[in-house]
């Protein structure tokens, strides 16, 4: 039986973190380098920690091996601000001032199991701070608000956890749905299954004659099983790039961005699923969960096509089990051998979508040693990409995109004919899509829109949210908005859509239409061809 | 407009901070009206096929069946 131990205080240090970790993996060390970067200076140790999740996996699989594993691990918490006992007992001690300053230096934590192979559990660490906050964020999937205890202190961190494939429990896909589930997306309804729970769920109607601990991997059906077991319902997106034998090689560039972008501003984590080339040129399968990406300001364009405004974003978050969480990766494009032309006689070449380490430069002077990743991962190649998504939600990102491209080009084509009859130039185009609950973007998303510091913006924004709810027929929990705006990002239009009707149903609410020539011509369109925009709400 | 001028996203632009449109001071008369309605009609939806054609790629029986992951 594990015995009482006392909390203990170090100070942060590449040493000191190392002495708790193998050395030598490829995880350890990214960690210590992030950890590092956070600026942190203690380190708490918690000897004896019961997780969740090691519970289930112990109680699932290491409980009955002869090595006799002990079911408890331990946690190390990290902070940015010198902390000792004797904070930490004026905290425990209903200290406020103390306790919010804890709570301003807390970066995370990490859950060691007594696992030899995989000890790094459960973990949840700060995102770096964010420079371009105001302008062009780092947009993060729906994280929640981690809370811990400390001798019942409470602290928390906001992120997605993640953690290195044990793979007597679980392999890189189901590491990589266990954070993917750690969306507060879905915190009104469901709760985060452990990853033995996965593998159960993967198991219970298509085992497929494989046995399930230790687990082997999933295949598709299994991942859809999974998330349909916990209520979600499963969207996937198919690579459009094909070899000769209508063989999946992967993604366009365009529409591998801009799906990935418009799902995690949506709130959802996706899991992409694709062969990990080594540096020697050896593929594998292998499945990561995509947490994050950089926006982007949209590129110049051209007036006879609109472009999705976010099919130029560079770099992607990824909770990697291989590797660590919040793995900034650069989209890179590869030129793919498809087919051979026997008439022109030459071999056909497409560009694929890959994605590779590359983490941003030290922050502080200090810190100037290259990045453990950067030479030995090699790349990913995403060839299909998962989501687990809300029940109610019945409409699918590439309907959206299509429909996103139709009305822009629309839109932009009638406003140009007509700018050019005024002898105003032309107009570039760009449009995005993504799902909002009702409830964000009649609140905050119009706020953040509107500029509260003028009176006549706030009686606007008044009007638009009124009419929205009194002049629109009953909108669902979830909408789609296309939202259509100049290459400068100056909105014009946003279309809400209905996402519990089939698109058949062309189910469109209402259109908020930021400048007078817009909310025309939409009129235009609906006279000339029929188009059903709903109800226009005016915004200008 | 300026490229190098722009800083922000579709997403997070404040009201503040976008362009005027010239097009939005024209008065619209009925003729006018009448010749944006012209304009509509001549659209022809198959100029965007190409464009489109990326987000037609249906899920194939061999994808459900494939491994997500081994490593």
């Amino acid at each position: 039986m594990r015995r009482n131990q006392r909390l203990q205080f170090c100070e942060y240090s590449k040493d000191n973190f190392l002495a708790f970790f193998d050395p030598h993996t490829r995880q350890t060390l990214y960690l210590e380098r992030y950890i590092s970067e956070l600026q942190a200076t203690t380190i708490l140790w918690e000897p004896n920690y019961f997780d969740r999740d090691y519970l289930a996996e112990f109680a699932s699989f290491y409980s009955v091996s002869s090595k006799g594993y002990p079911n408890i691990c331990e946690r190390l918490h990290f902070f940015s601000e010198k902390v000792s006992r004797r904070t930490l007992t004026a905290a425990a001690g209903g200290s406020e001032s103390v306790l919010k300053r804890l709570q301003r230096g807390y970066l995370g934590f990490i859950v060691k199991r007594p696992i030899p192979a995989a000890p790094l559990g459960r973990t949840v660490l700060k995102w770096y701070p964010d420079k371009f906050a105001a302008t062009t964020p780092r947009v993060p999937a729906s994280s929640r608000k981690n809370f811990v205890h400390i001798a019942g202190v409470e602290l928390y961190v906001e992120g997605l956890a993640w953690q290195q494939q044990d793979s007597g429990v679980g392999a890189c896909a189901t590491v990589s749905l266990w954070s993917m589930f750690q969306s507060s997306a879905f915190d009104d309804h469901h709760a985060i299954p452990t990853t033995a729970e996965i593998t159960q769920a993967a198991h219970k109607r298509h085992s497929f004659g494989s046995r399930m601990f230790p687990s082997k991997g999933l295949n598709i059906i299994q991942v859809y099983e999974v998330i349909d077991e916990r209520n979600l319902v499963p969207l996937i997106c198919e690579g459009d790039v094909k070899d000769s034998h209508l063989r999946t090689i992967g993604f366009s560039k365009g529409r591998f961005a801009s799906t990935c972008a418009a799902f995690i501003r949506s709130g959802y984590p996706v899991l992409l699923s694709g062969r990990l080339i080594n540096s020697s040129g050896e593929a594998d399968l292998h499945a990561i969960c995509n947490v994050g990406f950089r926006s982007r300001i949209p590129s110049a364009g051209d007036p006879s096509t609109p472009d999705l405004a976010e099919s130029n974003i560079q770099y992607l978050y990824v909770h990697d089990d291989n590797l660590g969480p919040n793995v900034r990766v650069r989209i890179n494009e590869d030129r793919v051998p498809i087919n051979w032309d026997p008439t022109s006689k030459k071999t056909n070449f497409e560009q694929v979508v890959s994605l590779q380490p590359e983490g941003p430069p030290s922050r502080h002077g200090n810190l100037q040693q290259s990045s453990p990743i950067d030479d030995v991962y090699g790349k990913f190649v995403p060839t299909q990409l998962i989501v687990a998504a809300n029940n109610d939600i019945r409409t699918d990102l590439d309907t959206l995109h299509k429909a996103a491209i139709k009305h822009a080009s629309n839109i932009g084509e009638v406003l140009n004919r007509f700018a050019n009859r005024h002898k105003l130039g032309e107009f570039n185009f760009v449009v995005a899509s993504r799902l909002f609950k009702i409830s964000d973007y009649l609140g905050r998303e119009l706020q953040d829109r509107f500029d509260s510091s003028v009176k006549k913006s706030n009686a606007l924004l008044s009007a638009v949210r009124l009419k929205l709810t009194e002049n629109v027929n009953p909108m669902s929990l979830h909408i789609a908005v296309v939202r259509i705006g100049l290459n400068d990002s100056t909105i014009l239009v946003d279309i809400l859509y209905d996402t519990t009707d089939s698109d058949r149903n062309r189910p469109i609410f209402a259109h908020v239409a930021y400048y007078k020539i817009v909310a025309e011509v939409i009129q235009s369109l609906k006279q000339a061809r029929g188009d059903d925009y709903g109800v226009c709400v005016e915004a200008h | 407009m300026s490229e190098s001028n722009v800083k922000y996203t579709l997403w997070t632009i404040p009201k503040s901070a976008w362009s005027h449109l010239p097009l939005d001071d024209e008065e619209i008369s009925d003729t006018e009206k009448e010749k944006m309605i012209e304009f509509a009609k001549e659209l022809n939806d198959e100029r965007l096929n190409d464009q489109l054609r990326p987000f037609d790629t249906p899920v194939t029986q061999e994808t459900l069946n494939k491994s997500v992951g081994r490593k």
